[in-house]
């Protein structure tokens, strides 16, 4: 009776996830370039196992540009090899985990969703975050 | 003068509280008595074993947590890194085996408290479900820390491991076993002299020696029933060579030998990890193996102790990028056989106590 | 989708006879209270009332399917204990109002799943909880036997990724379950059904 009380009261107070958990996925914003890291090598889209990387760019050399970065996070097994095999570490795990939505294909987060899931603004698009897009 | 009664077919799943899963039985019922209990299987059948061939085996550490047996995720991953690792000759370094060895028997411990605590609630005890989720969560948050996962953590790769142990985890981990030994003996007061548990799990469901050896049950269910099998001490593994710990048998072969059994086995587990952490050595965690890394042409067979029992994988190469075959020897599927020769002759309310004992997970029977 | 269930004698004696429903009555208040002036604003009040009520009663069905079902168990267990938001899980589709599809469903499970989903008694919510049940997940490709979505089995109202989610992520999903249900205008949506019927 005296030892201290397991429940966590969810929504008003929470747990401190480690900074190792696999969360969502986010392409952080570099603050010296204001872009994102990414120098598109296609290497994450090749190790998923679930397949539900899409990576599409256009122009050639140094002026290659991101075009397309889907990520369907419903297909997504959060296995974290996408952030292992990244060069650049322009793919990062998030440790926020709220993302339920009412509609499935607000599950496919494209490139401003994951720049906006960046650490900079945390709550991916959560109830905290202001509902439903 | 014996009443006659026809036989009743009765049909127990796939959605009921107690089954632990998507299984349904078929049972046949003369009055009260069991006469025969058919399993129906595959409604989880997620054709794991032919989406491997498919992923390459890197790929495939990620697909195992999931498609195998989802409760013993970091067993999973250690028996196909083995297989892996036989098949390339590959070396994971020292301190990437003990660490292995560590995280499996946490793993073992999480698996056992969850069987305790849905088996007990199956018979009408709340308080130990829990208060084992209390002591599981524990164990998930030390995995959390480690991994980043809770349930699924694809943390063991082909040589090695993914990343280190985060500083100062191995005391966390050491006082977390400080406070989980005495919790055991706390489940131990709650249900080993409790009456009603006693009379419902005491002398039920019994089978014999030589019948788990011809079901070929392994595991918990073989050495309640006396057969003193464990892969750990048989062909040791990783380094279990180097760990004192016994292996509990028992010899009545009933659902109270199997609830003793994997009491016991909390304890030695709690025993290994302690060694583990004591004689963990320093250095490289992981041999470095390309992310499209080819085995070489032949096959390889690993078999580990699960939770459940025998666990082994067979992967055969023909050399490319992705296994040309991969069986997985599942135990519960095994176990679930022993079932049918456990049920006949008891009471239909026994059902939830004997199925409940073998501790089956469904994803680990249909893969 | 054929179960092996026979009907009974009782089932097949010809058309029962035409019944007025016990609501009926209430269905016409209803709809004439919300074409009066200011009734709507009487209607919308006593309807918060009862989806208040309603959210806050979410009885889900103990269904578990795969791995999410561990972190299910563990969402009612001690530390993120789901009663506090009234949910009190139930053994039986006929008492339950929610279904969790709690991992992957196979092909041999869906109709099974489908009729569950049949036996549970309106209004019925579905949350679809992790990645395998939303679209088969990890097992998506170069797969047989996985159903790709319970969605086209069953309507899903709420979509909790993850693999499996947290136990606070499928909480989340319930909070955001209940705040749909606050919404609803389930009076007149149940006086239109009563009306047409009749």
């Amino acid at each position: 009776m005296l030892r201290r009380k397991v429940t966590v009261k969810y929504p008003l107070e929470r747990l401190d996830v480690s900074n190792r958990f696999h969360g969502l996925l986010a392409l952080p914003i570099d603050p010296e370039t204001g872009i994102d890291r990414c120098i598109i090598c296609f290497q994450c889209e090749r190790i998923c196992p679930d397949r539900c990387i899409h990576i599409e760019a256009e122009g050639k050399g140094k002026e290659r540009v991101l075009t397309r970065f889907d990520i369907e996070m419903d297909k997504c097994c959060y296995c974290g090899y996408c952030v292992e095999v990244c060069p650049t570490e322009a793919i990062v795990f998030v440790p926020h985990y709220e993302a339920s939505t009412y509609h499935r294909g607000r599950l496919l987060y494209d490139l401003q969703d994951l720049r906006r899931a960046a650490p900079k603004e945390p709550i991916a698009r959560g109830i905290v975050g202001g509902g439903p897009r | 003068m014996a009443l006659r009664t026809e036989e009743l077919m009765l049909n127990m799943g796939p959605q009921h509280p107690s089954t632990h899963g998507v299984l349904r039985l078929i049972v046949t019922l003369d009055g009260e008595n069991i006469v025969d209990v058919q399993p129906d299987i595959g409604y989880l059948h997620s054709s794991v074993e032919k989406m491997m061939e498919h992923r390459t085996y890197v790929q495939n550490v990620a697909l195992v947590d999931r498609g195998m047996d989802y409760l013993i995720a970091l067993n999973n991953e250690e028996v196909y890194c083995l297989a892996v690792e036989r098949l390339a000759g590959i070396q994971p370094p020292e301190r990437a085996r003990y660490i292995r060895v560590i995280f499996s028997e946490l793993n073992r411990i999480a698996s056992h408290l969850v069987w305790l605590g849905t088996w007990a609630i199956d018979l009408g005890a709340t308080t130990v479900f829990l208060w084992c989720f209390r002591e599981r969560e524990m164990i998930l948050d030390l995995f959390e820390k480690v991994t980043g996962g809770r349930l699924h953590h694809v943390y063991f790769r082909i040589g090695g491991v993914y990343a280190d142990l985060p500083e100062g985890w191995v005391e966390e981990c050491g006082a977390f076993l400080d406070y989980f030994l005495p919790r055991v003996d706390e489940y131990d007061k709650l249900l080993t002299e409790n009456p009603i548990f006693l009379a419902r799990t005491r002398g039920v469901g019994k089978i014999s020696r030589a019948d788990v050896i011809a079901m070929g049950a392994s595991g918990p269910v073989g050495r309640a029933s006396g057969v003193a099998y464990d892969v750990r001490k048989a062909a040791p593994y990783e380094v279990y060579d180097r760990m004192e710990f016994e292996v509990p048998v028992l010899e009545e072969g009933d659902c109270f030998a199997r609830y003793l059994v994997r009491l016991a086995e909390m304890r030695q587990a709690v025993r290994i990890i302690r060694q583990a952490l004591r004689d963990l050595p320093g250095g490289e965690i992981r041999t470095r193996v390309p992310m499209t890394m080819k085995a070489p042409r032949g096959e390889a067979y690993v078999h580990t102790e699960s939770p459940r029992g025998d666990l082994g994988i067979h992967i055969v190469s023909d050399g490319a990028e992705t296994p040309y075959r991969v069986k997985i020897r599942a135990p519960s599927f095994s176990n679930l056989y022993a079932l049918t020769e456990m049920m006949k002759g008891w009471k239909v309310a026994d059902v939830i106590a004997i199925l409940g004992s073998i501790d089956i997970v469904l994803s680990d029977v249909d893969r | 989708m054929s179960t092996g269930f026979v009907a009974g004698p009782g089932s097949t004696g010809g058309e029962p006879p035409p019944r007025r429903s016990q609501i009926a009555p209430i269905a016409e208040a209803v709809a004439i209270l919300d074409n009066i002036p200011g009734g709507g604003l009487i209607l919308t009040t006593v309807e918060a009332a009862l989806n208040w009520g309603r959210a806050s009663s979410i009885w889900p069905l103990t269904f578990g399917l795969a791995c999410c079902a561990i972190e299910m168990m563990a969402a009612y267990a001690s530390r993120f204990d789901l009663d506090r938001m009234g949910a009190i899980p139930r053994a039986t589709p006929r008492q339950a109002d929610l279904i969790i599809v709690a991992g992957r469903a196979t092909i041999k499970i869906a109709p099974i799943v489908r009729r569950l989903w049949e036996q549970m008694a309106e209004p019925k919510y579905v949350i679809s909880m992790g990645s395998c049940a939303t679209c088969g997940g990890p097992f998506y490709y170069d797969n047989y036997s996985i159903l790709k979505g319970i969605d086209q089995v069953i309507p899903v109202d709420v979509y909790v990724p993850g693999c499996p989610p947290r136990p606070e992520a499928l909480i989340e999903g319930i909070l955001k379950l209940q705040e749909q249900i606050k919404r609803e205008p389930i009076l007149r949506q149940q006086a239109a059904a009563v009306l047409r019927g009749a």
